[in-house]
């Protein structure tokens, strides 16, 4: 009972403070969405394609309506429109371009034949035209069953080795993830100097709650509000940018070991550099270091062999090669692998911490402070 | 109810308690006086064990403090020198937290948390955050985080230190109440003028040893021979000739106002009258004292409590 009580309060002070909502929360909404938009060539796999919508005239029948039908899987969209109402528009100013569809011509009328939504009509218009020859010539010769094989409505994107990628919404929804999660390690950290700021250190100790258990009660809580804070921001990403985490509870799973290292690394930085702003200037550094490191700012070229190695050592790199590995291709040897070193690591500074605090709670620090 | 017998702690070469003993009885308010760096609150450190001893033993209600340290934490409460709350923290949410700590939980816990905010005089301002709150205030709930769990004995360490007068006087008429109701209660200070209203007995401390202990009577009789004259003169007094006056000990002199501690036959009074007319000097006030603790320390010391 009391270390619940005791947990609720640590939660409280993350909670009721306003860098917490700002800087863990609202930061990287808005960081996602900048660099999401920004930086959508960088990514260097797909772009987004503007959406196309154009009036189309026709005299009607089953050919219009099926060229209407497919084109919406290549994400255009053809309206059925009269030319009057064509005509009206182009003298109005209101309309750059349409496609007309006779008998037997395809044409595309354009104010701006070079722009992307010329070239994407062109481009269906010309695989519709070449397909509908190809059927009308097995009607032809009666040889429809094989003249034209049974491909699905869609052509698929996938990355040059074969396997899916993130788009650049995609790519930030995971390394500003990580990246927020790293900087937790400073909330973790001052968690811990919390009692001596406040100079509530000496209550502390004078109560029959033992210390070490303060040690623990803090770390936890640290990081249980590094994973609240984790799973707020990707069901932001995922109903708000429609970002896709495969499986959130299983990226929340994922997510522990790092929460467990970032901890770990803000109260091992607090005990052995014993000031806040030390430990806080540290932390920052290689909060920036590791997210640079592991490609969390922006890709980095992959046949670069410095980048590649820096990759290799960031615990940032190793967490979002292996989330990139779940979620985009559902294999989990990375991510297993991932976790297996930083939980390692984690722990090992956990107990590197704990052995200080408790060195210290021996001596005549706490009173001394 | 305490008993410390033989104290001794050390930083490196400094002796920074030396061979204290005293006791406190149960229901009696005892005062440890002494100026800064006396030795008061690393005593109050090792009662409550939050920094260990070099020698001698501390038993709090029967029980040694070495062999039944966490037994012997239930019993204490501990309001520090410094503030000790959660600013970002309701009144209500830091005592609560720390009446947790001893075990309180439940309807318990809230009675007793809204009970010691209503004794400190902070009951309508319980679910104000502490960083909202004036000095005054904070050192109040600094004093109800410590009395939350109805401690057997509250150990104060200087807490009326930088106050304002409305607040001290609150918070001295609670230290009262609270004794009244039977609590014990172990406080330094080094204003001479709260151990004299609060205190049952005391202990002078300097330089890490008790000088003298005992109640106020006890500790004025150590110089009662002594006795003290306050004037207020206009213009220089002469006191080269003041000083010659038979049975003055010692002058002080700050402005127009002089101190004179005199000593054994009670002619003083007379003999420094006749120097001062002799010398044309007017005399604007006048009054006799009998010593008082800081007089005591000052004797007994050669310094000042607030030197």
């Amino acid at each position: 009972m009391r270390t619940l009580r005791f947990l609720k309060k640590e939660a409280l002070h993350l909670i009721t403070a306003p860098e917490t909502l700002l800087l863990m929360i609202l930061f990287p909404v808005a960081i996602t969405w900048v660099l999401g938009t920004a930086l959508s060539s960088a990514t260097g796999h797909t772009f987004d394609l503007p959406e196309v919508k154009m009036p189309m005239v026709s005299e009607g029948g089953m050919l219009s309506d099926i060229f209407i039908a497919n084109s919406q899987a290549s994400g255009l969209t053809f309206e059925k429109t009269e030319q009057a109402e064509v005509d009206r528009r182009i003298a109005a100013g209101t309309l750059k371009g349409y496609v007309e569809l006779t008998g037997r011509d395809l044409i595309l009328h354009s104010d701006d034949q070079g722009s992307l939504e010329a070239m994407m009509v062109k481009m269906y218009a010309t695989a519709f035209t070449k397909q509908a020859n190809l059927s009308a010539l097995a009607i032809k010769e009666g040889k429809l069953g094989q003249a034209v094989p049974q491909f699905k409505s869609f052509a698929r994107v996938e990355g040059i080795d074969g396997l899916n990628e993130p788009n650049s919404f995609g790519y930030y929804g995971v390394t500003m993830l990580t990246m927020i999660i790293m900087y937790g390690s400073i909330q973790a950290m001052s968690l811990l100097a919390l009692e001596k700021n406040a100079r509530t250190a000496q209550r502390l100790k004078a109560s029959p709650y033992p210390m070490n258990r303060v040690f623990f009660v803090k770390a936890a809580t640290a990081c249980g509000i590094i994973l609240l804070q984790a799973l707020i921001l990707i069901l932001i990403n995922h109903f708000v940018y429609g970002i896709d985490y495969r499986h959130i509870g299983m990226v929340m799973v994922m997510l522990i070991p790092l929460a467990v290292f970032v901890t770990s690394l803000g109260v091992a930085a607090y005990q052995v550099l014993r000031k806040a702003g030390a430990a806080s200037a540290f932390l920052n550094l290689i909060t920036v270091a590791s997210v640079f490191m592991g490609r969390g700012y922006t890709p980095m070229p992959s046949d670069n062999g410095l980048f590649d190695v820096l990759y290799r050592i960031s615990p940032i790199g190793w967490i979002n090669e292996g989330l990139f590995t779940y979620i985009y291709q559902g294999e989990t040897g990375a991510i297993l692998s991932a976790g297996s070193k930083l939980l390692g690591l984690g722990l090992v500074m956990l107990l590197i911490a704990y052995a200080l605090f408790r060195r210290e709670e021996g001596s005549d620090l706490v009173a001394a402070d | 109810m305490l008993k410390v017998s033989k104290l001794v702690k050390r930083y490196g070469e400094n002796l920074a308690v030396s061979d204290i003993s005293f006791s406190v009885n149960p229901g009696e308010i005892y005062g440890l006086l002494g100026p800064n760096g006396a030795g008061k609150s690393t005593t109050i450190n090792i009662i409550t064990g939050l920094i260990k001893k070099d020698g001698g033993t501390v038993t709090v209600g029967g029980m040694d403090l070495d062999k039944s340290l966490n037994q012997v934490k239930y019993l204490l409460g501990i309001v520090p020198q410094d503030l000790a709350v959660y600013n970002d923290l309701t009144a209500y949410q830091n005592v609560s937290f720390f009446g947790g700590l001893y075990g309180l939980k439940g309807a318990a816990l809230k009675r007793q948390a809204m009970d010691t905010l209503e004794l400190v005089g902070l009951e309508d301002k319980a679910k104000n955050r502490v960083k909202t709150f004036s000095g005054g205030m904070k050192r109040r709930l600094n004093i109800a985080c410590g009395l939350v769990h109805r401690p057997k004995m509250l150990i104060l360490d200087e807490p009326t230190v930088g106050i304002d007068p409305q607040s001290r006087s609150h918070i001295m008429e609670s230290i009262l109440k609270l004794n009244k109701e039977g609590m014990t209660i172990l406080y330094t200070t080094h204003y001479m003028e709260e151990a004299e209203q609060l205190c049952n007995r005391i202990a002078i401390l300097d330089m890490g040893q008790i000088v003298a202990q005992g109640n106020l009577a006890e500790l004025r009789g150590l110089i009662e021979e002594h006795w003290f004259i306050n004037l207020k003169v206009k213009g220089t007094p002469p006191l080269e000739a003041l000083r010659t006056v038979a049975g003055v000990e010692q002058i002080d002199v700050s402005g127009n106002a002089l101190r004179f501690r005199c000593k054994n036959k009670r002619t003083q009074l007379r003999d420094i009258l006749d120097v001062l007319a002799e010398h044309h000097t007017e005399i604007q006030d006048m009054a006799t004292q009998e010593p008082n603790l800081e007089d005591v320390f000052l004797t007994l010391t050669g310094k000042r409590l607030r030197d």
